[in-house]
């Protein structure tokens, strides 16, 4: 990406349109052009290895805990992250349609896909806004914070239902804490963690409703918010950079012979859906 | 800090000149004491063997090259001929390779013997904490010291109650990092009787270096001598120790420590029991008791009686009283344990304390048992109610409510009932309402506004460094307590609310 | 930055006899160059002062252990406390801002283009972005120590970095920053170095140096990100509380030791790397020989790269990892030995029937040698499990990576400094106290880090304020060693000073080396090359050049006589 500042609004033939964003270093468009791919790649393989300590983290918490996966999935609406998906992947696709046609050199063509991929980055921010809003007002929240259920008030109470139903959990719990605690010990090791759900704090829950909870649920909640909070962030970065393109599009920057900015931040939102699709079922959808 | 300077330079010099010589005389690994340790010893002698061996080679064949090939002028070349030889280099690749595959089998080998216990080892438990080590015996005995009997293998499982620690006894060959909220297990077998440390080796902290315990090998039947000293509770090193003391000790052997921390944290399985002792306990039905020396009697012997709010009944073993009376039938055991709690609370008193220690004629204030209403949320906005229980489970655990009523009681400080918006004379006859930023302030700085008939001081002004320290600030769990205010009070208003949720939208 | 600016900058109109140092003047003209030069001199700047704070604050570590209760912090936790902060900030500092970004930040920045024929790197205002979050980081790392400094060690382990009061998220957001620092050097190296070839320049006719950065370059952009996550997690540990790494909230301390390690293990390579390339280029040069075994020694830089990802279980041993874990770490620890012993031999044969010249930069490079061999072997003895049982967290581990990071990267680094100075700067500096300097360098850093081997041995944990008395022998002389050090850098930085006022001016190959980055005036233009350069041989070959007395340095000689078998032909 070069400077644009002698940037006009007349039709410029396709080599002087290349020539003018030549940078002073390279010696052929394609050089440059090259280069630039190749680094975005590298970047977009960073991404993927910022996402990957997090999908670590959920494999070994995962084969630690599954009870506590198992048991927490269940609070998570599948329907609204379907819609989530059903929403990215349409924007993935007029992203693709939206590169074809600076490509082709179309504008009207462009700014519209351009328009539609931003829409749908709102809309999976919306959908996905909501659901924190709802798991907010139930307590399914990380750390010391995941206390659902609390009565609040005689009258008001909101109180966290599974969204789904299935997953059997309660077998696995005696594999939870497999390797971790020795029973023999004279010194019973410190409690691990809040007692999962503050359901105590109610009279009318027994006390084999609290036996019955898996331990530590709030750790699925801190790896769900953590994944799908820093994907949000991506989704906003995205919506930036998208933005920009689109001021540039209206200024008709782009055409058959320079298309790189769309084609990079194509690559980008592409990276973006993708690892959504491998949220979606991992938090939602498996049990 | 001051420099110590002058006696720092003294040792130094002494050190130097007296003690050079028989420090050169050995280096290496020490002398090991355990029976993993000649194992260690030939693996250590091997590498550095091999690698002492390959050092002067390099170190040689560099200065021999220096030397012989020193350039004469400028111009001259080195010989262009000698640019890769594939023979050579595989020769010197597969040689280093065989060697250290030699020196990775032999390493694991051993290291597997290392990490295995045998079975019908000697079970001692160790704990560890900023910045001690406490050692658990089989019977039940409690030392900071580490014995372990000559020619059997002990096994140790270690926890640790805060951060990592690592237990490291170089003299026996063995390290284990100890990981919260895991066992972490070793096994030792020392071949005879010794003395030496016991080190922490991972970082903990401020006191790390001072995190060492006195490990004591001795011959089995003088070992099992020391260990039934120890298991004397009542005393320690042949001196008797104060109840408390021993309420301590209990308080580890007994796992009471388990589920009741000491430190005040929230989110144990049963209530901390820092500032137990003394204070106001509400149980399920919404009645306030004094945590008393009966009450406290009764809790731990019967704890299916136990009604205490936000904790289900059912979780905590009553086998204790058994245990309790094993230790001592005349109940002595039981008051340890609770003069224990007693000493590590600010609202002890005559009542709390077991009969041996009070002092006599002392006049315990009665403490007022009214009932308490359900909390009212009405008229809050819906997005405070969340903040409302938060509010309330700080208040429990800051210990508001013991000079604090709920219900429009008398109580030490003005209750809390219909306070949040209602109208407060001042100790200066001034008239103001009890709005969000007067409620703010008179729960960080308590005595810059009096309210008419109270008595400076008495509030404690900790409660605003430890909701809003200067480091890490939390008007979050102010605005809590404030919702939970206002939520008391029929009064409430908008001016009331903490500022946030609610009056913006 | 207008067109007209660039233009400015790539010296299109420049005065014959101007070199980018004068080309552009005034301070707007450094802040925002895009030159790699010029980058890569303000990083050497910033390096050298972070390296010089960093050792102030090593000469009060040992200054502190001269005495068992402590010279300067004893008597109390608080004390202590002050003690941690030190080393800590030492730790954070020599790893973070000198170690990882100067070899490749300062040298590569200046080098790799000049090698590579091209004009600059592949993205000059990625380059400079880069070297702004250098000093964003390196900030926030000063905010964090003004505010209170931060008592974890560079480790941050868990659950102590989540408990401390200390101020840890700001520590960590600079070194995040940092780390984005490195991935966007390590992208613009591995594009350019794709991409930005001068022709002819084929992959097996490139500069050890280039492929040992380009080494460094695949674990900066793979490893970094790793632990840009990992650092995330632990603020949203301290500022939300999410509880993955802490016990206390059900969470795993051991999983953020693994995520740190799996970058921080790899990270010694991206310090070490560099350092092997330089000795590599110094070491032909001054044998005036090509390198023996150039693929050798090509392949192991790229398999110490690959294998460096897989053994940093080997910080791991103690933790509770499975045997069967800690079997498959110590065997590929064991494994990524080989490629590291290959170059030390082929370093070796390549002064094998050399003409060897005892210059300033090749006694640091045989310093280099000396010092990773013992590194390196003690490395050995670490990665054995068995010994790493009684080793682990010891002074010994202590002594280990510091000949391996201050031997090996800092002595190498100073080396190619030494080596690149004349090209920088244009200016010689004065060989004899060069060469006295790099023999109290090499006596002082063994002083200091031959003792720690023993008494870590002995029994003596690393990060203690105090220590037992029966150690005060060891550490005694450790201290004297280290201020054996810092008078050897002092005098170094007064004899570098001198020359950039009084010194001779340099010619453009001094050294008679036969890479591209000597083959134009010393200092370069801001272009580099006035004509693109084309490369027909391999890039070691000593026997078509002479030198000329009345310039001090080395001309071509033409024709080039087609001699059997000179340089590495491919």
């Amino acid at each position: 990406m070069s400077e644009n500042a002698s940037a006009t609004l007349t039709l410029s033939s396709p080599e002087e349109m290349a020539g003018r964003h030549l940078a002073h270093h390279f010696d052929t468009p394609q050089q440059q052009f090259d280069s630039g791919k190749l680094g975005m790649w590298l970047f977009l393989g960073t991404e993927f290895l910022l996402f990957s300590g997090l999908f670590c983290a959920y494999a070994v918490y995962r084969m630690l805990h599954p009870q506590i996966f198992i048991y927490a999935s269940r609070y998570l609406d599948p329907v609204s992250g379907a819609f989530c998906t059903l929403v990215l992947v349409t924007s993935g696709f007029t992203m693709a349609w939206a590169i074809r046609c600076a490509q082709l050199g179309k504008r009207t063509g462009l700014i519209i896909a351009l328009l539609l991929t931003i829409a749908g980055g709102f809309g999976f921010l919306a959908i996905h806004g909501y659901e924190y809003f709802e798991e907010y007002q139930q307590h399914l929240m990380w750390g010391t914070n995941y206390h659902p259920a609390v009565d609040l008030s005689p009258t008001q109470t909101v109180v966290a239902k599974p969204k789904a139903v299935g997953g059997s959990w309660s077998q696995l719990d005696a594999l939870g804490h497999q390797g971790y605690l020795v029973a023999h010990s004279n010194i019973a090791p410190a409690a691990i963690g809040p007692a999962g759900p503050a359901l105590a704090q109610s009279p009318a829950v027994s006390v084999a409703a609290v036996a019955s909870q898996p331990n530590n649920v709030q750790i699925f909640f801190g790896i769900y918010f953590l994944m799908t909070g820093l994907h949000s962030i991506h989704v906003i970065v995205g919506i930036i950079l998208l933005t920009y393109l689109l001021v540039r599009a209206i200024r008709n920057d782009f055409g058959p012979c320079y298309y790189a900015p769309v084609d990079f931040i194509g690559l980008y939102w592409g990276v973006v859906d993708m690892i959504w699709m491998f949220l979606f079922p991992l938090l939602y959808l498996i049990r | 800090m001051s420099f110590n300077f002058a006696p720092g330079a003294a040792n130094i010099i002494q050190m130097t000149t007296l003690k050079l010589p028989g420090v050169l005389a050995a280096w290496g690994l020490p002398h090991s004491d355990a029976v993993t340790g000649p194992d260690v010893q030939f693996l250590w002698d091997f590498i550095l063997g091999v690698a002492v061996f390959f050092t002067v080679l390099i170190v040689v064949l560099m200065v021999f090259f220096s030397i012989r090939y020193h350039a004469k002028t400028k111009n001259q070349v080195g010989d262009h001929g000698h640019t890769h030889n594939t023979a050579l280099e595989l020769t010197w690749s597969i040689i280093p390779l065989i060697l250290l595959m030699i020196m990775f089998v032999l390493g694991f080998k051993y290291y597997l013997n290392m990490d295995t216990p045998p079975s019908g080892a000697y079970k001692i438990d160790v704990q560890a904490k900023q910045w001690s080590w406490t050692f658990v015996y089989p019977n039940g005995g409690i030392s900071d010291k580490l014995y372990l009997p000559a020619g059997r293998p002990v096994r140790l499982d270690m926890t640790s109650s805060d951060v990592l620690h690592g237990f490291w006894i170089p003299r026996l060959s063995i390290q284990k990092d100890v990981v919260p909220g895991r066992v972490m297990t070793v096994w030792i077998e020392a071949k005879k009787s010794a003395r030496m440390w016991l080190q922490c080796a991972e970082y903990c902290g401020s006191g790390h270096s001072k995190m060492r315990a006195r490990v004591i090998v001795e011959p089995y039947a003088q070992f099992k001598k020391s260990v039934h000293a120890i298991a004397d509770i009542w005393k320690q090193n042949g001196k008797t120790l104060s109840l408390a003391a021993v309420g301590r000790k209990l308080h580890i052997t007994l796992g009471c420590i388990a589920c009741h921390n000491m430190t005040g944290a929230p989110g144990g399985v049963g209530p901390t029991w820092k500032n137990l002792a003394g204070s106001k306990v509400h149980d399920t039905n919404g009645q306030v008791v004094v945590a008393n020396y009966q009450y406290l009697k009764s809790a731990i012997l019967h704890p299916g009686h136990l009604k205490v709010k936000g904790y289900p009944r059912g979780i905590m073993p009553n086998t204790f009283a058994a245990q309790l009376k094993k230790i001592a039938p005349n109940g002595r055991a039981l008051d340890a344990l609770i003069a224990y709690i007693n000493s590590k609370s600010k609202y002890a008193n005559q009542q709390s304390l077991p009969p041996e220690l009070r002092k006599s004629s002392t006049t315990v204030q009665p403490s007022a048992k009214p009932k308490t209403a359900p909390v009212k949320a009405s008229g809050l906005p819906a997005a405070a109610l969340p903040f409302v229980s938060k509010g309330k489970v700080l208040v429990q655990t800051f210990g508001c409510t013991g000079c604090h009523s709920v219900t429009g009681a008398s109580g030490v400080g003005p209750t809390w009932k219909d306070l949040a918006g209602s109208a407060v004379t001042l100790t200066t006859g001034k008239v103001v309402t009890a709005d969000y930023k007067y409620l703010r302030e008179m729960i960080l700085h308590p005595g810059t506004l009096l309210v008419k008939g109270a008595t400076a001081g008495v509030m404690s002004g900790t409660y605003g460094s430890m909701l809003s320290g200067p480091k890490h600030p939390h008007e979050k769990k102010l605005k809590a307590i404030i919702w939970y205010l206002n939520s008391l009070s029929d009064h409430a208003n908008k001016a009331s609310w903490p500022p946030g949720v609610g009056t913006k939208k | 930055m207008t067109t007209a600016e660039i233009s400015e900058h790539i010296g299109e109109h420049a005065p014959i006899g101007g070199n980018y140092l004068n080309q552009g003047k005034g301070i707007k003209s450094w802040l925002f160059t895009l030159d790699h030069k010029r980058i890569g001199l303000m990083y050497l700047i910033s390096g050298l002062t972070m390296f010089f704070i960093g050792g102030m604050l090593a000469m009060v570590i040992r200054t502190q252990l001269l005495v068992p209760n402590g010279l300067i912090f004893h008597g109390s936790y608080e004390a202590y406390k002050h003690y941690n902060q030190v080393f800590t900030l030492h730790g954070i500092i020599m790893v973070f801002m000198v170690l990882v970004p100067i070899p490749p930040g300062a040298l590569g920045n200046f080098v790799l283009p000049l090698m590579l024929g091209a004009k600059d790197v592949a993205f000059p205002r990625l380059n400079l972005l880069s070297y702004y979050l250098y000093i964003t980081g390196a900030i926030m790392a000063v905010v964090s120590t003004l505010l209170g400094a931060v008592d974890t060690g560079w480790t941050f382990y868990t659950p102590f970095s989540i408990q401390t009061e200390t101020y840890v998220v700001w520590m960590v957001l600079g070194i995040f920053l940092l780390g984005f620092s490195s991935i966007l050097t390590g992208l613009n190296f591995i594009v350019t170095i794709h991409k930005l070839r001068a022709p002819g320049m084929k992959w097996f006719r490139m500069p050890m140096f280039v492929w040992a950065s380009y080494a460094t370059s695949i674990i900066q952009v793979a490893a970094t990100p790793v632990l840009g996550v990992t650092l995330l997690l632990l603020v949203a540990e301290r500022v939300m509380g999410v509880g993955i790494f802490n016990s206390a909230l059900g969470g795993d301390p051991v999983l953020f030791q693994d995520f740190f390690w799996f970058y921080s293990h790899p990270a010694v390579y991206i310090m070490i790397l560099p350092a092997m390339g330089i000795v590599g280029e110094i070491i032909t040069v001054f044998s005036r020989k090509p390198i023996f075994g150039y693929k050798f020694i090509v392949m192991s830089s790229l398999a110490i790269a690959l294998i460096g990802f897989v053994v940093w279980g080997h910080h791991l041993f103690v933790n509770g990892q499975s045997a069967e874990w800690d079997a498959i770490f110590s065997f590929m620890t064991f494994f990524v030995a080989v490629p590291s012993a290959v170059k030390v031999f082929n370093w070796l044969a390549t002064m094998y029937k050399g003409a060897i010249s005892l210059s300033t930069p090749m006694l640091y490079a045989l310093s280099f040698i000396v010092l990773f061999t013992i590194g390196g072997f003690t490395g050995v003895i670490l990665g054995a499990l068995a010994t790493n049982v009684v080793l682990h967290d010891t002074y010994f581990v202590v002594a280990h990576f510091h000949y391996v990071m201050m031997g090996g990267t800092i002595i190498a680094f100073i080396g190619g400094l030494h080596y690149w100075w004349p090209k920088m700067f244009g200016k010689m500096y004065n060989e004899t106290l060069g060469r006295i300097t790099c023999v109290m360098l090499f006596i002082g850093i063994n002083l200091t880090f031959f003792p720690q081997f023993i008494v870590g041995a002995e029994g003596m944990p690393r990060r203690y304020a105090t220590y037992l008395p029966q150690y005060q022998l060891y550490m005694i002389a450790s201290t004297v060693g280290a201020y054996i050090q810092l008078a050897a850098f002092l005098l170094m930085a007064g004899y570098l000073i001198h020359s950039l006022v009084r010194g001779k001016k340099a010619p453009a190959n001094p050294w008679g080396a036969s890479t591209l980055d000597w083959s134009m005036a010393s200092p370069p233009t801001t272009g580099n090359f006035q004509e693109m350069p084309v490369v027909t041989q391999g890039p070691y070959h000593y026997d078509d050049m002479e030198y000329d007395g009345r310039l001090g340095g080395f001309v071509h000689v033409d024709p080039v006589p087609a001699l059997a078998g000179a340089g590495v032909e491919h």
